[in-house]
């Protein structure tokens, strides 16, 4: 930046050094900057701060993914690291004090802002601007220990509210944060969750809910339901033919951008391979791809960099996938106080954002 | 048209730079033009606001783009991204507003992307009166107004 205030300075003295830039140029601008950098501009002027605060949810998130995970380790207090989109891991200070590592559960993410339960108390948190409150209108209903419970996060945008969704066995809950209220949206769920997902919280895509569940008492038939954050209804996603019965989904993410599930296969040479399936035209059954396959019980989370660089896990640990060289890495969080801390939950991803809730 | 797929841009100072038509319709702006009538593309298109030293930029930028489109392996995605690298890298803060504002105007997106990432990339980390003096910008909050903002959120500082 030196050099180029120089070079004005030398030769261009007389022009004024910055003319006009058209708002929405500084929107892309500014949209592209880590949220850290963009709360510290809103002090540039009055415009600047009216710009940042508007830009709630119009961020363009690309480069800007990160994983929350919650390591947990015997008789100490659990600690909250953020990976970045480059996997480097940075430990955040817990917004609600010690939290114990037996009794957390991250519910769901939604445009930048986590739901996690605690020792019988729901909060919503923003990473990103350290923003977080109690949910205390979920606290009965959340009681602990959560078992069985699966969850999830999504924002409405017809109705400018967030919506958490938990699914207890039949009963499936629907929680409107601004509004502040509970309902009951089915009491008698036709799909039930299986506990060995890598992760029980919904993955959000196409701002819609995405969980993997059995249908019918036989369960041998896996399917892909997702929670319309409009009607509260749910439906189901056209799968790929070459699903067979008793193949086993492990787990679901969100690589470049399009909806993945990764499976165990049961046939041919591969057995016991996870084959990474992604669909890349969301709703259309026919655009559902084979990736890439690993040896790994692990599921992609998320990826970067056009797709090349993929963040693996499963609830015990986490690695790193190059789908041009096919490695794959170990990622470690390390707690400095102790060394065999591990995974309390399958991390959860998060955008950047400066969004917080309006209580209604 | 008056020479088969060829357009001829003629800058706000009166420079005519004749190109190719697969370089011209990058930008969306030229592209909707030719498509809806036709007389642009036989006759001269005029680009408002924009100089003769920043329309040659644009077209330089185009051109390498639209060859790298039409064949692949002539210009691989790597000589592309140090082609991007160095056309940046070589403008002073002036040309950058310039073809930015260029580039917005004339929907080429490619390079929209470019220019803002590298702004973006020039502004980050910065303080906030770097930031005034950057885009010369007048700091219109009371010294008592600042400090509560800053105060608001101590950890971004």
């Amino acid at each position: 930046m030196e050099i180029v205030t120089e070079e004005i300075d030398k030769a261009e003295t007389k022009r004024e050094p910055i003319v006009f830039i058209p708002n929405d140029l500084i929107i892309d601008i500014l949209s592209r900057l880590p949220v850290k950098t963009l709360v510290r501009f809103k002090s540039v002027c009055k415009s600047w701060q009216a710009l940042i605060s508007d830009l709630k949810f119009s961020f363009p998130t690309k480069g800007r993914i990160h994983a929350m995970c919650f390591t947990k380790a015997s008789l100490m207090d659990g600690t909250f690291y953020s990976l970045d989109n480059e996997f480097v891991v940075e430990e955040l200070p817990s917004p609600v004090g010690p939290i114990s590592g037996d009794e957390f559960q991250l519910l769901g993410s939604c445009n930048g802002m986590l739901l996690f339960w605690s020792s019988g108390c729901t909060y919503i948190w923003n990473p990103t601007t350290r923003w977080c409150r109690e949910l205390s209108q979920l606290n009965g209903l959340l009681s602990s220990p959560l078992h069985n419970i699966s969850s999830g996060l999504c924002y409405d945008k017809s109705t400018d509210d967030y919506k958490a969704v938990i699914i207890d066995t039949r009963l499936v809950y629907m929680a409107s944060l601004r509004a502040r209220k509970i309902k009951i949206i089915d009491n008698n769920f036709p799909y039930r969750v299986p506990s060995i997902q890598i992760t029980t919280s919904g993955i959000l895509v196409n701002d819609h809910l995405h969980w993997v569940v059995y249908e019918g008492s036989l369960e041998n038939w896996q399917l892909i339901v997702y929670f319309d954050e409009r009607t509260n209804v749910f439906n189901q996603l056209p799968m790929p033919e070459t699903v067979e019965n008793y193949e086993l989904i492990f787990g679901l993410g969100v690589l470049d951008g399009c909806l993945s599930m990764s499976r165990v296969l049961s046939k041919g040479q591969a057995v016991g391979n996870i084959l990474v399936t992604s669909m890349r035209e969301y709703g259309v059954k026919e655009s559902w791809t084979a990736l890439f396959a690993l040896q790994d019980w692990v599921a992609p989370i998320f990826s970067i960099k056009s797709n090349e660089q993929v963040l693996l896990a499963n609830t015990f640990s986490m690695g790193s996938y190059n789908t041009k060289n096919k490695k794959t890495k170990k990622i470690c969080v390390r707690n400095n106080k102790c060394q065999n801390s591990t995974l309390a939950n399958c991390p959860v991803t998060y955008v950047e954002s400066v969004a917080s809730i309006r209580w209604g | 048209m008056a020479s088969k797929g060829n357009l001829t841009l003629k800058s706000c100072n009166g420079k005519e730079f004749i190109v190719e038509e697969k370089v011209a319709v990058m930008s969306t702006t030229i592209k909707n033009m030719v498509d809806v009538d036709d007389s642009f593309a036989q006759g001269v298109i005029p680009i408002i606001g924009v100089d003769g030293k920043i329309l040659a930029k644009l077209i330089e930028y185009c051109k390498e783009h639209a060859e790298a489109d039409e064949d692949e392996e002539v210009k691989s995605e790597e000589y592309l991204k140090k082609f991007d690298e160095k056309f940046v890298d070589e403008l002073n803060l002036n040309d950058l507003y310039d073809l930015l504002k260029a580039s917005n105007y004339l929907e080429i997106t490619k390079l929209l992307n470019l220019l803002c990432q590298k702004v973006a990339s020039m502004i980050k980390g910065k303080k906030p009166e770097e930031i005034r003096r950057i885009f010369n910008i007048k700091n219109d909050f009371t010294p008592e107004e600042e400090e509560e903002i800053n105060r608001q959120n101590p950890w971004a500082f």
